[in-house]
C-alpha cells in the first residue's frame, strides 16, 4: 500500500501550462478523485503519477521515494501502478485471460501461479467464464471489467483510473461506480480517479480534488465540497446553483446584499465590507416555493417563467423583477406558467463570494 | 535505461545518415552533374552552363519534354475515364460477379507494365501478332482477304499498353474512395428527392473529384517519367520522349552525361511540382472522406439499359489487361520464333529449360529473389522505425526524416538510377547487386514510411501505455504489443515492396552489370535484342513469381494489398 505525495507539480506542453502548480497528499488506501472540466489538467496529473508523462517541474513521490521530478522519471513499468484507461486499451490480439496474464508473464512468474492469479482477478470482476473469449466478443461493460482485472492482477500499490466509465451507457455507469467503490475498499489500494462527472465523483470518492485551469480549486469530502464550495467556480461546477451578483449594503450579525431594486437578501455566511461586490449562491433545492403568501426574511413574490417536469423533481424558474431564480421541487409540484408564487431561501443556505470579473 | 537511451540515439543517427546517403545524395549528385563540360566518356573537371542551357532552352529537348507530357496526358485521360467507369460499375451497380471482377481488375497492379508490353508485342505485332494472325486466319477460312488490323509498333500502341496498366491503378484508387464514402450522404440526397441517377451525378461523382484528381496526377507523373515502353516502341519510328533521351544520353556512346543530368533535373522538377499538387489534392480529398461507422451499404444501382455497355467495358478491360496478355505471353514463351503461321513444330520448352539451367539466368533469378526479400525487409524496418518515432515522439529530427524519406516518391526511378550510377561507379560497390538494393530502398522507402504511418495512426496510444502499466519496457511494448497489432500492415508493406522490387526496371537497367542481373533487366535486354520469345519466358517466370507471392500472402496472412495500397 502506498501514499502519494505531489509537491509543486508543473506540466507544460510547449507553451501551454496544463498543470500550473499542484501540491497534494494522498493517504494510504484513499480513494481520491480528480474532478474538473476538460482542460483543467486532471488527466495530466494522473499521467504524471503513472510516469507516462515527464513532469516539467515539482516532484511526485510514492512512499517517500521520488518517482518523478524535472530531472528524473522512473519508467512506468517500474512504479507498481495499475491503470484503467478511458478506451480500456485491451489488446485485440490476445484473449481475455492473455490480456490479464500479460504483466504476470513479463515478471516471469511460473505458469501455475499465473493461472491462479488470473482466475482470482477474473472472478473478482465476475468474468470467470469469459477467460478464453476474444476481446471483440465482449460488451463495453465486460471490456471495462477486463481492464480492471488487468490493472489489479499485479497487486499494484496504486490504482489509476482515467475516466473509466465515460464510454458506458448511463445505467451501467451508475452500477459500475458502485462496484468500483466496493472493489477498491475490498482491496484497499490507494486510488486516484479522474472524471469530469461530479455525480460519479460523489459516489466513489473519499476526497475530491476540484481542479480549474491547472490549479487546485478545493480539496474536500463529497459532502463538504457540495455544501461549502469555496469558490463560485466550485459551486457552479458541482451541483446546480443560482448565482446572482449584488452589492453589500449592511454588515454585522448578518450580511445584507442588494441584488436589484426589488430584491434584497440576507445571509449569515462570509465577512464582507459594505459596498463590496459579491456573488450570492443558493442551491435550487433550497429554494422553497409556495402558492400562498409567506412571511419573514428572504421572501419574495414572483411569477413562474417556465417549468419542466423531470419525474422525481419539478424544475421551476421564477422571475422576481429582472432576476430569475431556479428552484427544484421534490416531490414535484404542478405550477402554471405566469402563476404568482412566493419563494423563500433560508439565510443559512446562502453562500457569498467576493465577485471577480472572471465569472 | 541510460544505455538503452544511448543505443536508440545511435540507431537514430545511423538512420538519418542512411536516409541521407540513399535518398538525397544521388539527387544532389545528379543535379550537380548538369553543370560540367562533357567529354566522350563522362564529365570533365571544367564547370560549364552549356549542357544545362542546351536542355532547358533548345528546341530539341523541349520537344522531347513535350512528347513526354503529351503522351502522359493521353494515357492519363484514358486511364482516368476507364478506371473511374470501372470503379463506378463494380463498386456501385448491380452487375453480376462484381466481386470476382474486382479482383481481376487489380491484377495488372501486381504485374510489371513491361511484361505487359512483351505480351502485347506478341499479341499485336503486324505480321506475327496472335490477334492479326487469328483474325486473318478466320477471314481466310471464310473466304476473303484481310489486312492486319492491330499494330502495337505505333504511338497508339504505346498509349494502349500504358493505359491498360494505369487504368488498374486508377480503378484501385477510385473504388477505394467510393467505398470509403459515407453512404448516408447518398441516402440524404435520396431523402431530399433525388433519383438514383441524380444522386450519382450530383452527389457521388462530385465528391470523388479531389481523390480522382489526386490519383490522376500520380498516373500523369508515372507515365511522364516512364521510358521503357515509349522508348522500346517509339525508337522504331522516331518518337522520343525526354526520359528515353535521358536514357540514351547516359548509356549510348558517346555519352552526354551532363545533358542527361540536366534533363533528369528537368524531369525531377516536373515530378516534384506534380507531387506537391498531388499532396494538395489528397488533403482536399481527405476532407471529403467521411467514413461512416455503421457500415450500411446503400442498395446497388440498377444498371438498366446500361447493362450491355458495362459488360463490354468490364470484360473488354479484363481480356485486354489480364487474360490476353498472360495467355499471349505464355504462348509466345513456348515458341521458337515469331511466325505469321503457327503450327505445332515451332513450340518448344527450350526457353524455360535455359532459364533454369544457364548460369547467368540462375544468377538473375537468385539476385531477383534476395534483392526483393532484403529491400522489402529493410523498407519495412526503416519505414516503421521512422513513422513510429515520428508518431509517438515527434521532434524536428523525426519530421525531417519522415519528410526526407518520403521525398523519393516524387523521384523517377531513372533519376535515381543515374544518380546512384554516377555516385558509385568509382567504388567497389559498382557492378554488384548492392547498388540495385540501394536504388530499391530509396525508391520504395516512401511506401514503408507512409503505409506504416497510417497503420500506427490507427493504433490507440493507450494500447501501448497500458502495456507499460502492466510492466513492459519500451522494447517489450514494441515486440509484444505494437508489432503484433501491426502485423498485417507490416506484411503488406513487405510484400508490396518485394513486388515492386521484382518488377523494378527503370533504375535497374542503368545499374546492372553482367554480374548483377535481375529478371526485369533480362526481359529488357532480350526485348532490346529482339529475342521476344525468350523475353516472354523470363516475363512469365517473373509474373509467376509475383502472382505466387500475392496469392500466398493472401492465403496465409489474409493480407489484402488493395486495402493497404488504396489508403
Amino acid at each position: 500500500m502506498a501514499q502519494i505525495s505531489i509537491r509543486g507539480l508543473v506540466k507544460k506542453y510547449g507553451q501551454h501550462r496544463a498543470v500550473a502548480d499542484v501540491s497534494l497528499e494522498i493517504e494510504d488506501g484513499e480513494f481520491l478523485v480528480l474532478l474538473g472540466p476538460s482542460g483543467c489538467g486532471k488527466t495530466s496529473i494522473l499521467r504524471c503519477i503513472a510516469g507516462l508523462e515527464n513532469v516539467t517541474g515539482g516532484e511526485i513521490s510514492i512512499d517517500d521515494k521520488v518517482v518523478s521530478s524535472s530531472e528524473f522519471s522512473l519508467p512506468p513499468e517500474k512504479r507498481s501502478i495499475g491503470m484503467v484507461f478511458q478506451s480500456y486499451a485491451l489488446w485485440p490480439h490476445k484473449t481475455v485471460a492473455e490480456n490479464v496474464s500479460f504483466g504476470l508473464e513479463l515478471k516471469g512468474i511460473e505458469s501455475s501461479q499465473i493461472k491462479q492469479k488470473v482466475d482470482r482477478a477474473l472472478s473478482l470482476v465476475g468474468l470467470t467464464e469469459y477467460a478464453t473469449r476474444a476481446i471483440s466478443q465482449l460488451s463495453g461493460g465486460q471490456q471495462q471489467r477486463v481492464a480492471l482485472a488487468r490493472a489489479v492482477v499485479l497487486e499494484p500499490s496504486v490504482l489509476l483510473f482515467d475516466e473509466p466509465l465515460s464510454n458506458l451507457d448511463a445505467k451501467l455507469r451508475e452500477h459500475m461506480r458502485f462496484e468500483l467503490r466496493q472493489l477498491q475498499k475490498l482491496l484497499g489500494i490507494t486510488t486516484v480517479y479522474v472524471t469530469h462527472d461530479q455525480q460519479e465523483a460523489m459516489v466513489v470518492a473519499d476526497r475530491i480534488v476540484l481542479l480549474c485551469e491547472g490549479l487546485i480549486d478545493q480539496i474536500s469530502t463529497p459532502v463538504d465540497i457540495y455544501e461549502n464550495p469555496t469558490t463560485v467556480f466550485g459551486a457552479d461546477f458541482i451541483g446546480l446553483a443560482n448565482i446572482h451578483k449584488g452589492q453589500v449594503i449592511q454588515t454585522g450579525e448578518t450580511t445584507s446584499v442588494q441584488l436589484s431594486d426589488h430584491m434584497q437578501i440576507v445571509c449569515t455566511h462570509g465577512q464582507f465590507a459594505t459596498g463590496q461586490s459579491v456573488d450570492v449562491m443558493s442551491r435550487p433545492e433550497q429554494v422553497r416555493v409556495s402558492t400562498s403568501p409567506l412571511q419573514g426574511a428572504n421572501v419574495w413574490q414572483g411569477q413562474v417563467s417556465h417549468t419542466f417536469f423531470l419525474g422525481n423533481v419539478a424544475d421551476v424558474y421564477i422571475n422576481i423583477g429582472n432576476i430569475q431564480v431556479r428552484s427544484q421541487l421534490s416531490p414535484p409540484q404542478h405550477l402554471d406558467i405566469g402563476q404568482s408564487v412566493w419563494i423563500h431561501i433560508p439565510t443559512q443556505a446562502l453562500r457569498l463570494y467576493a465577485h471577480s470579473s472572471k465569472t | 535505461m541510460r544505455v538503452d537511451f544511448k543505443l536508440s540515439r545511435i540507431l537514430w543517427f545511423v538512420l538519418i545518415v542512411a536516409v541521407l546517403i540513399i535518398a538525397v545524395v544521388p539527387l544532389i549528385y545528379t543535379i550537380d552533374a548538369a553543370f560540367y563540360k562533357e567529354n566522350k566518356t563522362g564529365l570533365s573537371q571544367i564547370r560549364s552552363l552549356v549542357p544545362f542551357l542546351n536542355v532547358f532552352t533548345s528546341q530539341e529537348y523541349l520537344e522531347y519534354l513535350w512528347n513526354a507530357l503529351y503522351l502522359a496526358s493521353i494515357v492519363t485521360a484514358i486511364s482516368v475515364t476507364l478506371g473511374a467507369a470501372l470503379a463506378l460499375i463494380l463498386a456501385r451497380t448491380d452487375l453480376p460477379f462484381r466481386g470476382a471482377f474486382d479482383l481481376l481488375a487489380i491484377i495488372p497492379m501486381f504485374l510489371s507494365p513491361f511484361t505487359g508490353l512483351i505480351a502485347w508485342i506478341a499479341l499485336g505485332s503486324v505480321k506475327t501478332g496472335f490477334i492479326n494472325v487469328t483474325l486473318i486466319g478466320i477471314a481466310h477460312w471464310m473466304g476473303f482477304d484481310l489486312e492486319p488490323i492491330v499494330n502495337i509498333w505505333s504511338f497508339s500502341g504505346i498509349v494502349w499498353v500504358m493505359s491498360l496498366f494505369f487504368t488498374s491503378l486508377m480503378y484501385l484508387f477510385t473504388s477505394s474512395s467510393l467505398r470509403s464514402m459515407d453512404t448516408s450522404l447518398e441516402e440524404s440526397a435520396r431523402a431530399s428527392g433525388a433519383t438514383p441517377m441524380q444522386t450519382l451525378l450530383r452527389i457521388t461523382l462530385p465528391m470523388q473529384i479531389p481523390s480522382v484528381l489526386s490519383s490522376a496526377l500520380l498516373v500523369f507523373i508515372f507515365s511522364a517519367e516512364m521510358y521503357t515502353i515509349p522508348g522500346l516502341i517509339g525508337s522504331t519510328f522516331g518518337f522520343t520522349t525526354l526520359p528515353w533521351r535521358i536514357y540514351q544520353d547516359s548509356t549510348a556512346f558517346p555519352v552526354h552525361q551532363a545533358h542527361a543530368a540536366a534533363a533528369a533535373s528537368m524531369l525531377l522538377i516536373i515530378a516534384m511540382i506534380g507531387m506537391l499538387l498531388q499532396r494538395w489534392f489528397t488533403r482536399l480529398a481527405t476532407r471529403y472522406i467521411t467514413v461512416s461507422g455503421k457500415g450500411f451499404r446503400s442498395n446497388p444501382m440498377n444498371l438498366g439499359r446500361w447493362t450491355v455497355l458495362s459488360w463490354v467495358l468490364v470484360i473488354g478491360y479484363i481480356l485486354s489487361a489480364v487474360v490476353l496478355p498472360i495467355a499471349g505471353m505464355l504462348m509466345s514463351s513456348l515458341m521458337m520464333y515469331s511466325a505469321p503461321v503457327i503450327n505445332m513444330q515451332i513450340f518448344t520448352l527450350t526457353h524455360y529449360v535455359q532459364i533454369f539451367t544457364l548460369q547467368n539466368m540462375l544468377n538473375a533469378l537468385w539476385n531477383t529473389a534476395w534483392l526483393a526479400v532484403l529491400s522489402g525487409a529493410i523498407c519495412v524496418m526503416m519505414g516503421f522505425a521512422i513513422s513510429y518515432t515520428d508518431a509517438r515522439k515527434p521532434s524536428i529530427s523525426t519530421r525531417f526524416l519522415a519528410f526526407t524519406g518520403s521525398l523519393p516518391v516524387a523521384v523517377p526511378g531513372l533519376v535515381y538510377g543515374l544518380g546512384l550510377l554516377w555516385v558509385y561507379i568509382q567504388t567497389p560497390l559498382y557492378g554488384t547487386a548492392w547498388v540495385l538494393l540501394l536504388a530499391y530502398i530509396a525508391k520504395f522507402l516512401p511506401y514503408g514510411i507512409m503505409t506504416s504511418r497510417s497503420g500506427i495512426l490507427q493504433l490507440h496510444p493507450e494500447m501501448e501505455e497500458s502495456a507499460r502499466m502492466s510492466g513492459a519496457n519500451n522494447a517489450q511494448v514494441l515486440r509484444l504489443i505494437t508489432m503484433p497489432l501491426m502485423k498485417t500492415t507490416l506484411i503488406a508493406i513487405l510484400v508490396f515492396v518485394m513486388l515492386q522490387s521484382i518488377k523494378e526496371l527503370s533504375a535497374s537497367v542503368l545499374l546492372y552489370t553482367q554480374k548483377s542481373q535481375v529478371l526485369s533487366v533480362l526481359t529488357w535486354h532480350y526485348m532490346d535484342a529482339g529475342n521476344y520469345q525468350f523475353a516472354a519466358a523470363v516475363g512469365v517466370t517473373q509474373t509467376v513469381m509475383m502472382l505466387l507471392l500475392v496469392v500466398l500472402t493472401r492465403a496465409v496472412f489474409r493480407v489484402k494489398f488493395e486495402k493497404a495500397l488504396g489508403s
